[in-house]
């Protein structure tokens, strides 16, 4: 498990895809990644975790569950390789690889795998950096470890 | 049971490339088209049912469109592409309280002439925020997920996936009506440029314009048309996630396991007792997931089943007959037109080897959204064609 914040990579010049348009829920949630806190949410209620972040708990029922911390390390539960992709930043990106991750200390996401192919099958242990690519958003990425 | 919905009425409109209608043209000349094939008027229709159209009160439109007065069923609900055998089940129930005797459910499309739109991230939904900004904007990414896991927990291999591909061409072999009939073969579907990994070109859909419509009536209805008898015997539905993987609950298996076995206990069959199967397919693995959760093979057993030519004309399963969304027409929402064949084939409307003898007992299985909605239907041929 990693230490401290999770390492943020400044891509403001170089990325041109979509960024993220925090709505009122999960402003706080992107506000943190760019401090290198990768967020989802645990119910104080019932401990149940969730991610994409949401206004009750859907264990059970708890309005505006808490946040908790994660380590964005995880392990690769499936995953594909886009050979085509209707935006333009990912077109340039072609093949690129997206993967289902599992995060040892918290939910499933889907996230982008800036990694050769070739390196990546299902239970491959990644790490996740926070691609700043805006000043109030980063997204999150994994590599392989 | 006698006291079963018929489907009366089916048609399609052109299909293919539409350049000169719209979406609710293509509905209408359907639903026009599916009332003649009952032998009915518009003015006996008293429900309307419509999904996966461009327009925000879709069956008003349709309802005004077709000048429809006060029907007293309405259904707009958007479940992708299972809508269709939703609708079916809704407005059977509709139809039990009495109030009900003739329904249209139509469907229209011109997704092909229309290309594919930019995509835009929706702020008013949080899970585009992840699922877009990691760059899996179409359907065939998301399948591909599902299907890479159940290659991985299963050992199924792209080669099995691409038989299904082969069988669903040899149909559209003998159907006029499909986009491809030329023969194809699994190198072909395994030569065919990536996609998205492990699916290719020949595992995904066409895209298709087009509309198709189907003439829903109550048995006492059905006592006074001249057309073979199609019962709605079964029909479930359910729904899992809305448009990325990792919120699916079990990636290698989908509503289906659910509305299956309540389809089939409700209509008194077995698995066995399926004659002809319509099966939705986006994507060749959406045939093999469905297959397995629908019971026809065990959990991870859709690889070997679909080998050797189990779905295809001399197979033990007889499916997707009319060469399915991978050869036929995909105008978006298939789940109509896998309602409209199962019928046709009951009613043993073809020659040949096209018409699966004796076919008594259908399945039509529609799926919507990424693997999100499913919806089982069980037909039966009550009396002779
Ligand atoms: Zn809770």
């Amino acid at each position: 498990m990693t230490d401290g914040p999770i390492p943020v990579v400044d891509k403001c010049e170089e990325w041109d895809g979509p960024v993220p348009e925090p709505t009122g829920l999960t402003a706080e949630f992107w506000s943190e990644t760019a401090n290198g806190r990768f967020l989802v949410q645990q119910c104080p209620n019932c401990d149940h975790q969730q991610f994409y972040p949401r206004i009750v708990c859907t264990n059970c029922g708890r309005e505006e569950p808490d946040w908790t911390d994660t380590s964005g390390d995880g392990e690769i539960y499936s995953f594909t390789i886009c050979y085509t992709a209707r935006e333009e930043a990912f077109q340039k990106l072609t093949p690129y690889v997206v993967a289902i991750v599992e995060l040892e200390d918290g939910p499933q996401l889907t996230a982008l795998v800036p990694a050769d192919p070739d390196e990546i099958t299902i239970g491959t242990p990644v790490e996740m950096r926070l691609w700043q690519v805006d000043d109030d958003a980063a997204l999150p990425v994994f590599y392989p470890v | 049971m006698s006291t079963d919905p018929i489907i009366a009425g089916v048609g399609e409109s052109e299909l293919g490339k539409t350049p000169d209608r719209t979406w609710i043209d293509n509905a209408a000349v359907a639903s026009v088209r599916a009332l003649n094939d009952a032998g009915l008027d518009l003015d006996a229709v008293d429900g309307v049912a419509v999904a996966g159209a461009n327009d925000d009160l879709p069956t008003l439109l349709l309802g005004e469109y077709l000048g429809i007065d006060h029907p007293q069923y309405m259904d707009g609900t958007e479940i992708g592409g299972s809508a269709f055998e939703r609708f079916v089940e809704t407005a059977a129930r509709s139809m039990e309280s009495g109030n009900v005797d003739v329904v249209v459910i139509a469907y229209g499309s011109t997704q092909r002439t229309a290309g594919e739109g930019t995509p835009e991230i929706e702020s008013s939904h949080p899970v585009d925020q992840f699922a877009e900004l990691a760059g899996t904007f179409t359907p065939v990414s998301q399948y591909a997920l599902a299907t890479q896991r159940h290659m991985h927990e299963h050992g199924t291999t792209e080669a099995q996936l691409a038989e299904i591909a082969v069988s669903t061409r040899e149909w559209a072999s003998m159907n006029p009506k499909a986009a491809r009939r030329d023969p194809l073969t699994v190198d072909d579907v395994l030569s065919s440029p990536p996609v998205s990994a492990p699916l290719k070109q020949l595992d995904c859909c066409l895209v298709s314009d087009g509309g198709g419509a189907l003439v829903l009536v109550s048995p006492e209805k059905a006592a006074e048309l001249d057309s073979t008898n199609v019962a709605i015997s079964g029909a479930a539905s359910t729904q899992t996630h809305r448009k990325d993987m990792s919120q699916m609950p079990d990636l290698t298996s989908t509503g289906a396991t659910e509305t299956g076995p309540r389809a089939f206990e409700q209509a008194g069959i077995d698995v066995d007792d399926v004659d002809v199967a319509e099966i939705y397919d986006s994507f060749t693995y959406t045939v093999l997931t469905t297959l397995e959760d629908l019971g026809f093979c065990d959990q991870g057993a859709g690889g070997e089943f679909v080998e050797g030519g189990t779905l295809g004309p001399d197979g033990s399963l007889p499916t997707n007959t009319h060469g399915g969304g991978l050869s036929y027409c995909h105008p978006g929402h298939f789940g109509i037109f896998l309602l409209i064949e199962a019928v046709r084939q009951l009613r043993g409307e073809y020659d040949g080897k096209r018409q699966v003898p004796d076919a008594t007992t259908a399945v039509a299985h529609g799926t919507g959204g990424v693997l999100s909605s499913s919806s089982t239907v069980v037909l039966e041929r009550r009396g002779q064609p």
